[in-house]
């Protein structure tokens, strides 16, 4: 039995003895050549890069249409009266009988 | 067209001449990658990498030896380099899964088949490649070169930037280690 593994270990040396030269993939310059590109691109072309792929893309239309409808759903909360941009004039007496600006004295 | 032209123009980043360099050593580079790291797609990310570093280099190269040379000593490089960054990524995900069970490292690949290995071999090659990858570093590159880009221990030599005694000497524990490994795989099969 260790002569045999003995044996099996050396037709395992032995078993590339002839072996041929794995061929490149196809277009490799082609691949290399846009690898180039991109390292070499730009700020603002490497973030229209990023932001074209279709994940980031959808992510980020997700996103807008998410804090969209946050925003629409926060504002729908509130009634005029807790809104203090709606309030009446009449809280805050701003009624211009109060302010007399023709006759104002020191 | 003489080496000295070629590389003049590759120099001047002449795009016909540079993809004339990769349709030439394409199989070169990418056969020491794959020979190396064991599995084709990194190997061709690699081949990509040793082409582009050969674009952006060529100014530094001195034309103390061969083209060819040179590229060789790039692939070998590149390829130890990118075989550590993919050992630390392993080794960071076995830590991580050790802190999240859910989280589990990625099962081990099969064994890889190179396609240049002949059908009635392809078995014991499988073998012999899983105790390459416990080689260390000079012993796995000086086999590839000699055994798979059929290199002579000279040319092993210059690319590695040694003597040829010290190949020989690489070559040799390269072999012993392998077998010292392969009989403790054969060992382990026989006894299931």
């Amino acid at each position: 039995m260790i002569k045999n593994i003995e044996q099996k270990a050396d037709e395992a040396l032995e078993s590339i003895s002839h072996i041929k030269r794995a061929d490149a993939p196809p277009f490799l310059f082609g691949r290399i050549e846009a690898k180039m590109q991109q390292r070499h691109a730009g700020v603002w072309e490497k973030l229209y890069l990023w932001l074209s792929k279709p994940s980031i893309a959808l992510a980020a239309l997700c996103l807008f249409l998410l804090v969209n409808a946050g925003i629409l759903f926060w504002t729908s909360q509130f009634t005029p009266q807790d809104r203090p941009e709606f309030a009446s004039v009449d809280e805050y007496n701003l009624v211009s009988s109060s302010y007399d600006l023709e006759n104002i004295t020191p | 067209m003489t080496e000295r032209e070629l590389i003049s123009l590759l120099k001047q980043k002449d795009r016909e001449t540079f993809k004339y360099v990769v349709e030439t050593w394409q199989n070169m580079v990418y056969n020491t990658s794959l020979g190396i790291l064991q599995n084709d797609r990194d190997a061709e990310d690699c081949a990509q990498e040793v082409f582009v570093q050969v674009f952006e280099s060529i100014e530094k190269f001195k034309e103390e030896s061969k083209l060819s040379t040179w590229i060789y000593r790039i692939t070998v490089s590149k390829a130890l380099d990118y075989l550590r960054k993919k050992k630390s990524k392993k080794r960071f995900a076995f830590i991580k899964s050790l802190w999240d069970p859910g989280d589990q490292a990625a099962p081990d690949p099969p064994d890889f088949t190179h396609p240049g290995v002949m059908l009635e071999n392809k078995e014991n090659a499988a073998a012999l490649f899983k105790a390459l990858e416990r080689l260390p570093e000079s012993q796995k590159s000086a086999f590839v070169l000699n055994k798979m880009e059929q290199l002579s221990y000279a040319e092993v030599a210059e690319i590695l930037n040694l003597s040829t005694a010290a190949v020989d000497s690489l070559l040799q524990r390269a072999r012993q280690n392998l077998k010292k490994h392969l009989k403790n795989y054969y060992k382990e099969i026989s006894n299931q």
